[in-house]
């Protein structure tokens, strides 16, 4: 069995995935406030671990160090998003730019005229990191699914 | 065993692909720009007489009219007729403001709800060219329709009253027998229909006693700005029914 794909089937990171997208697009709408800020950047945070795991393929060896890197790649990007203006204009831009393509299919469909990248929403806000714990469900979820240890004792 | 394992390796690939989605679609850009309103301008209209506001908007998308009516309901208006292209980017659409309302807002946005806005892109654009007061003309129609309890609970009823016109009809509702046996709420627009020319208002009725059986009497108005001459369509410019009777 691929244990690698297995982290993204555990609830934790199904719960995160869940979490992320009905919070960035019905309850932030819905219920604005600190919680609703802070929700997708705890699920985010829980999950994008995992996923640059699994999209790393056979990059990253079946270990503790693969996601102990993963966590600390995600960690590291976040806080010098939510702490450096610099960085935050960065990712305003870069994920701007890998919405563009939905953006532009949307446009297509509508047979409105194509617009170009849009600048996301995003603040420098250092008590966002408030959520960064949330990165080490990544090691609970690694050692759960038997990614970094044998799931069974062999016979 | 092999059935399973592999559909657990095709659970994986799509979860995967959601995941990456849902990463991606994340911090959606959220931004709004409101027109300024010129200076000296009407912003409101004596109620009761045959004067409204006209307002003529250019944007670079189809803006958000929001006017306030004298019992403090907000309306979102349409356009009297269909926008007109400008430039590639940019479209013109007037709007009126009934006898008596005020005009509280022209806006264009992507995205809502946030109190974090990002700056809005190049290119985008809301202005009012033109604010004034203009004759008006009024049609008006009345029906009535029976509630109906909804949500499985005796407690809530619903009367769905469908409007025919070319406008986009200001409903005004009452209860019979009176509010002191039941509270209605502000009926709600769930229409238009993809023909633009019925809209359905559905009214909610609460009534905290217990089963309520009654009707619900429903007027509706539309209005039209006089041009050369003030010649009001004739009473089929607006038909009302009870959604049931329809068809």
């Amino acid at each position: 069995m691929n244990r690698r794909r297995e982290l993204l089937l555990h609830p934790v990171a199904v719960i995160a995935i869940a979490a992320l997208i009905a919070n960035d697009h019905w309850f932030k709408d819905a219920y604005p406030g600190w919680l609703t800020g802070k929700l997708s950047d705890a699920a985010g945070l829980a999950l994008f671990p995992l996923l640059l795991v699994v999209l790393a393929g056979d990059l990253a060896p079946r270990s503790w160090a693969s996601i102990a890197v993963a966590t600390l790649i995600t960690a590291l990007g976040f806080t010098l998003v939510k702490t450096c203006p610099a960085a935050t204009a960065l990712y305003r831009v870069g994920l701007g730019a890998l919405q563009w393509p939905f953006l532009a299919l949307g446009d297509w469909l509508h047979g409105s005229g194509l617009r170009g990248p849009v600048a996301v929403a995003a603040v420098t806000d250092p008590s966002d990191l408030l959520a960064l714990p949330f990165t080490g469900l990544a090691a609970v979820v690694a050692w759960r699914t038997g990614y970094v240890r044998p799931a069974r004792a062999p016979a | 065993m092999r059935e399973v394992s592999r559909a657990r390796a095709w659970a994986g690939r799509g979860v995967a692909l959601i995941a990456a989605l849902a990463c991606i679609a994340t911090s959606k850009p959220r931004w709004h720009i409101e027109a300024a309103f010129p200076r000296q301008a009407p912003t409101v209209t004596p109620a009761g007489g045959r004067l409204g506001l006209a307002v003529t908007v250019e944007a670079s998308r189809l803006p958000e009219v929001r006017c306030s009516t004298p019992d403090h309901r907000f309306q979102v208006l349409r356009p009297l007729a269909p926008a007109t292209t400008t430039a590639p980017s940019a479209v013109r659409a007037r709007y009126l403001c009934a006898p008596g309302w005020q005009l509280e807002s022209v806006r264009i946005d992507e995205g809502s709800g946030e109190p974090r806005s990002s700056t809005p892109p190049p290119g985008e654009f809301v202005r009012i060219t033109r604010l004034e007061a203009v004759e008006t003309w009024t049609v008006s129609a009345e029906t009535s329709a029976p509630i109906r309890p909804w949500d499985r609970s005796p407690e809530y009823g619903i009367a769905t009253v469908v409007a025919t016109s070319p406008l986009q009809p200001y409903f005004q509702a009452s209860v019979e027998p009176g509010p002191a046996a039941a509270m209605f709420g502000v009926p709600s627009l769930m229409g238009p229909s993809t023909d633009g020319a019925h809209y359905e208002f559905l009214v909610p009725v609460t009534a905290p006693g217990g089963p309520y059986r009654g009707t619900i009497r429903v007027r509706a108005t539309i209005y039209g700005a006089c041009e050369a001459s003030c010649n009001p369509p004739g009473p089929d410019a607006l038909t009302l029914a009870p959604a049931d009777d329809a068809g």
